[in-house]
């Protein structure tokens, strides 16, 4: 039997990889800004992979919680993670993936006090909390204090609601707001893996889509 | 200065209007004024555009106007012709004829 050989390909083979991907120039871009996802539950967890995949530099990586056994169900975490700080197994899971993503971890609770310190050093940063009183904490915060980063937010994905029902809609120039804007986890009766990945995959592709200045309207 | 000619006294008055006209000018001129205010103030052009919906609000503060509805306070965020309105400004943010707001509230869940 021929074995399998799992060599890690080259820091420059994988940008070669992904700049046929993506073409030269915007991987360039990837590669040169940092996204802060604040939240690493269903939606963080999610667009932190997709950014890691696509290229970006830089990650900065932000809960306070450990992994549990009712996240494995929407969450990318495996089930030998359980009670590993968020950070850490989100950390260890992207480095298995994308090998030469820069990530900063912060295992703290957000607030008004600690935000503006955490979030200093990015260009992009994802809303990507359960509370919905968080949520908003954040959006305002980032929008009144931070007024030249973007922010990608999240709100309503929960349950078995349509799929063609998320959307993203730009509120102002620098907040985008992804979900249904409806669903809460609290009418719905739960969170359903495919429908939080669909809400993940609008903000991870917003914030792709921010750096391709292929703006909505 | 000189002039080509003496200046022709027995014209000097012409070009100059009518003071009875013009009064009855000035006239119609304030009364269509008055009927145009009655229209701005009474017939509803004071609008301001909330979540997509017209609403004759125009003069009230984001606080007062929040105060008429059911949305959480710590759950929102209220945008205002493309800028974010801080929180703390809710109280002495007057909306005005034409302004265009979109009040975000978020739900719980990701």
């Amino acid at each position: 039997m021929w074995g399998v050989v799992n060599l890690i390909p080259t820091k420059e083979e994988w940008n070669k990889a992904l700049a046929e991907r993506h073409g030269e120039k915007l991987q360039t871009k990837f590669s040169s800004v940092t996204v802060a996802i604040c939240g690493l539950g269903g939606l963080g967890s999610n667009v932190a992979i997709s950014l890691a995949r696509a290229g970006i530099g830089k990650l900065i990586l932000i809960d306070f919680d450990r992994v549990d056994i009712t996240n494995l169900h929407r969450q990318q975490y495996k089930a030998n993670q359980l009670g590993m700080n968020k950070t850490d197994a989100l950390r260890d899971n992207l480095l298995e993936i994308a090998p030469y993503v820069t990530l900063e971890t912060h295992t703290i609770c957000v607030k008004e006090e600690n935000a503006t310190h955490l979030l200093q050093g990015a260009d992009i940063i994802c809303e990507a909390f359960d509370d919905a009183e968080c949520k908003a904490m954040l959006t305002n915060l980032v929008l009144e204090e931070m007024p030249d980063k973007y922010l990608v937010a999240a709100s309503g994905m929960a349950g078995f609601g349509s799929v063609n029902s998320i959307r993203t809609r730009k509120i102002t120039s620098k907040f985008y707001l992804c979900g249904d804007e409806k669903s809460d986890v609290q009418s719905e009766g739960g969170l359903v893996s495919s429908r939080v990945m669909l809400c993940a995959a609008h903000q991870a592709h917003t914030v792709l889509r921010i750096l391709a200045e292929q703006f909505e309207t | 200065m000189t002039f080509d000619r003496e200046p022709d006294l027995d014209n000097a008055n012409v070009g100059m209007p009518n003071t009875r006209i013009l009064g009855i000018t000035k006239y119609i001129k304030e009364v269509t004024k008055s009927v145009a205010s009655f229209f701005v103030v009474f017939g509803g052009v004071f609008m301001v555009k909330i979540n997509g919906e017209e609403l004759n609000i125009a003069g009230k503060t984001v606080a007062e106007y929040l105060a008429t509805t059911s949305y959480a306070p710590k759950r929102i965020a209220v945008e205002r012709n493309g800028d974010i309105v801080p929180k703390a400004q809710y109280g002495e943010t007057v909306l005005q004829d034409g302004d265009s707001v979109e009040v975000v509230s978020f739900v719980g869940g990701g």
